[in-house]
């Protein structure tokens, strides 16, 4: 079974500053992988040991995904090869664009089974895995917190608000998993030395669309979408106002009538 | 505004709120149901009119997600307003490739403007927010955390134009022609997708709606051991309120199930009362909480975050707290 994994390198948002006016800077922030990216590589990299397949990671991206560090996280992590869409535009994409980059170097490369995280770390969208499959036209399945190998289909099981699916998932596919299915490793120092010697293609996207006409490229739907909308300054979310009365440990009694003023309960 | 909205949820009183929220923004509201016959006539009490894709409750919901793009493909409708349940996240993916649409996933705010759609997403779990304005269609999934026009008073909306009526318990409805929408019978056989119902069972972690309840209390690390969250829920049951947690409560040392956790991919509450104990007030869990009336906070660390976003705060260790929290607060 050849499994592509997906992942995205988004900033860390503990490193994020917040200046006057609610301005924040981005720039200075480290990048690191994706949170619930590791899930879903971890996932992968279980099923292809279970079932005898391949494992290749696939991320798009600006100048970020070209990190080489992270992408020795990466491949430290399990999966056997390395598979970048790297193209400057790429790296404030949305969810609708990333997937239909994605689409295209799944086209070309090939695939059983997509397994997707549950979302990005910054925009969280939990769109990605959706959209490539709608526009691969194969099956999907989110909220997948389980994942078994079949014959020519994947079983999975589904974590919904108050029910749990078991469904088969005829191959090829593409599964988004929830947070918590799996628990990423921690890698050792031979993973992570074995990572720098195993194979990275680099794709820009006019390699994509390369022997794809015109009118279905890649480069002429950006162009197309690029119009549409308009994205604003990212900005520190406005502070609700809280009155923000302190007390210390000593005074324990006062704090406590205050609450108990607040919840319209009397005096001890 | 625009001409016309589709809405799609998974219960009724979804589609109340759906539907309150689509007529403020578009002149025409039409309601897919994916159910049996009462649900599709209960919706259609809403004033909308609904178009009723039979299902009996037993086979894959997902396999009706085709036939509703179709009618919603049918409808030529700027905006598609879904309430954000996990499984219509996969349709909302479906919706934006079938109509080439945008999708705004989990959106606080979203407007009508002269010109398409505005609206604001957060990123990075809350830490920061961003607004986009688009003239494509648009495909939002609405979550607890959005504050539609009429949640946030915002007067210059005419809202007798709207045809909005809000009941007294809040729930609006959107009679917007007197008395029941029509409903229009979409039989359509359902197509193959590739995904076989092996078997569904309820889920055995015990399902809580932290969104009922008016007092929540949230134990985060500070809490200290799980002998303290039993504690706490003790207190929790004594003033009849719901205990809740952070993250790391619930995935990392698991001492109350992932249910129960707030904040980013985990439950977003508006409660009366927040009372935070031990929850340093990380932005990843305070996304979960902002919306609480009052927050009052309980940390033996006076540098904690979560003092810079509370009303009341007591620097305090819980473990001295605890044993006589549920008498001071009965």
């Amino acid at each position: 079974m050849k499994i592509v994994a997906c992942y995205k390198i988004v900033r860390d948002e503990a490193d994020l500053v917040v200046g006057p006016h609610r301005t924040v800077t981005l720039d200075g922030c480290a990048l690191r992988i994706g949170d619930y990216d590791l899930t879903a590589i971890e996932a992968g990299v279980q099923l292809a040991a279970a079932s005898g397949g391949s494992v290749v990671a696939l991320t798009a991206g600006g100048e970020e995904v070209r990190d080489s560090k992270l992408r020795k996280g990466v491949l430290s992590r399990g999966p056997d090869m390395l598979a970048v869409v790297a193209e400057e535009s790429l790296g404030s994409a949305d969810a609708g664009t990333t997937a239909r980059v994605l689409a295209s170097a799944l086209g070309r490369e090939g695939f059983d089974l997509v397994v997707c995280g549950e979302g990005s770390s910054d925009r969280y969208a939990q769109q990605v895995g959706a959209q490539v499959a709608a526009r691969l036209g194969v099956p999907y399945v989110n909220a997948v917190s389980a994942v078994s190998a079949g014959s020519g289909v994947v079983v999975v099981q589904r974590t919904l608000e108050d029910e749990v699916e078991t469904l088969e998932v005829t191959l090829p596919a593409v599964i988004s998993m929830t947070s918590d299915a799996y628990t990423p490793r921690i890698p050792s120092m031979k993973d992570i030395l074995g990572a720098g010697k195993k194979p990275v293609v680099e794709w820009s996207l006019a390699d994509l669309d390369e022997a794809v006409p015109e009118s279905s490229s890649l480069r002429s739907w950006l162009a197309k979408a690029a119009g549409v909308s308009r994205v604003g300054p990212e900005r520190a979310p406005e502070a609700v106002p809280r009155a923000k009365v302190m007390y210390e440990a000593g005074q324990a009694g006062e704090f406590f009538s205050a609450v108990r003023q607040l919840m319209g309960k009397g005096a001890k | 505004m625009l001409t016309r909205a589709v809405v799609y949820g998974e219960s009724v009183p979804a589609y109340a709120a759906l539907c309150a929220s689509a007529s403020e923004l578009a002149g025409e509201v039409i309601a897919v149901v994916v159910g049996d016959a009462a649900a599709a006539a209960q919706v259609s009490e809403l004033g909308v009119d609904v178009r009723h894709v039979p299902y009996d409750g037993t086979g894959l919901l997902d396999e009706y997600w085709p036939v509703v793009a179709d009618v919603v493909a049918g409808e030529d409708a700027g905006l598609v307003l879904l309430s954000a349940t996990k499984r219509v996240r996969a349709l909302a993916g479906l919706l934006a490739v079938r109509l080439e649409a945008e999708v705004a996933s989990d959106p606080t705010t979203l407007e009508a403007t002269d010109n398409g759609l505005e609206y604001e997403l957060v990123r990075y779990g809350g830490a920061t927010v961003q607004k986009t304005s688009t003239t494509a269609s648009l495909v939002a999934v609405l979550g607890p955390e959005f504050r539609s026009l009429t949640s946030r008073g915002m007067e210059e909306v005419d809202v007798e134009s709207r045809s909005l009526r809000s009941k007294a318990d809040g729930v609006g409805s959107c009679v917007s022609k007197g008395g029941p929408g029509p409903v229009t019978l979409v039989d359509t056989a359902v197509p193959h997708i590739g995904i076989r119902l092996i078997s569904r069972a309820p889920k055995t972690e015990q399902s809580v709606d932290l969104n009922a309840a008016t007092v929540v209390i949230g134990v985060g690390r500070g809490i200290g051991s799980e002998e303290n969250v039993e504690v706490a829920a003790e207190v929790a049951k004594s003033i009849g309120a719901e205990l809740a947690c952070s993250r790391p409560i619930a995935e990392g040392v698991g001492w109350l199930p992932k249910s129960r956790y707030l904040g980013v991919s985990g439950a977003v509450i508006q409660p009366d009362l927040y009372l935070a104990l031990g929850i340093s007030g990380q932005v990843q869990h305070m996304v979960g909480v902002n919306g609480a009336q009052t927050i009052v906070a309980i940390n033996k660390d006076k540098g904690a975050p979560i003092f810079a976003h509370c009303d009341l705060g007591l620097v305090a260790d819980l473990s001295s707290i605890l044993p006589s929290l549920a008498d001071e607060l009965v």
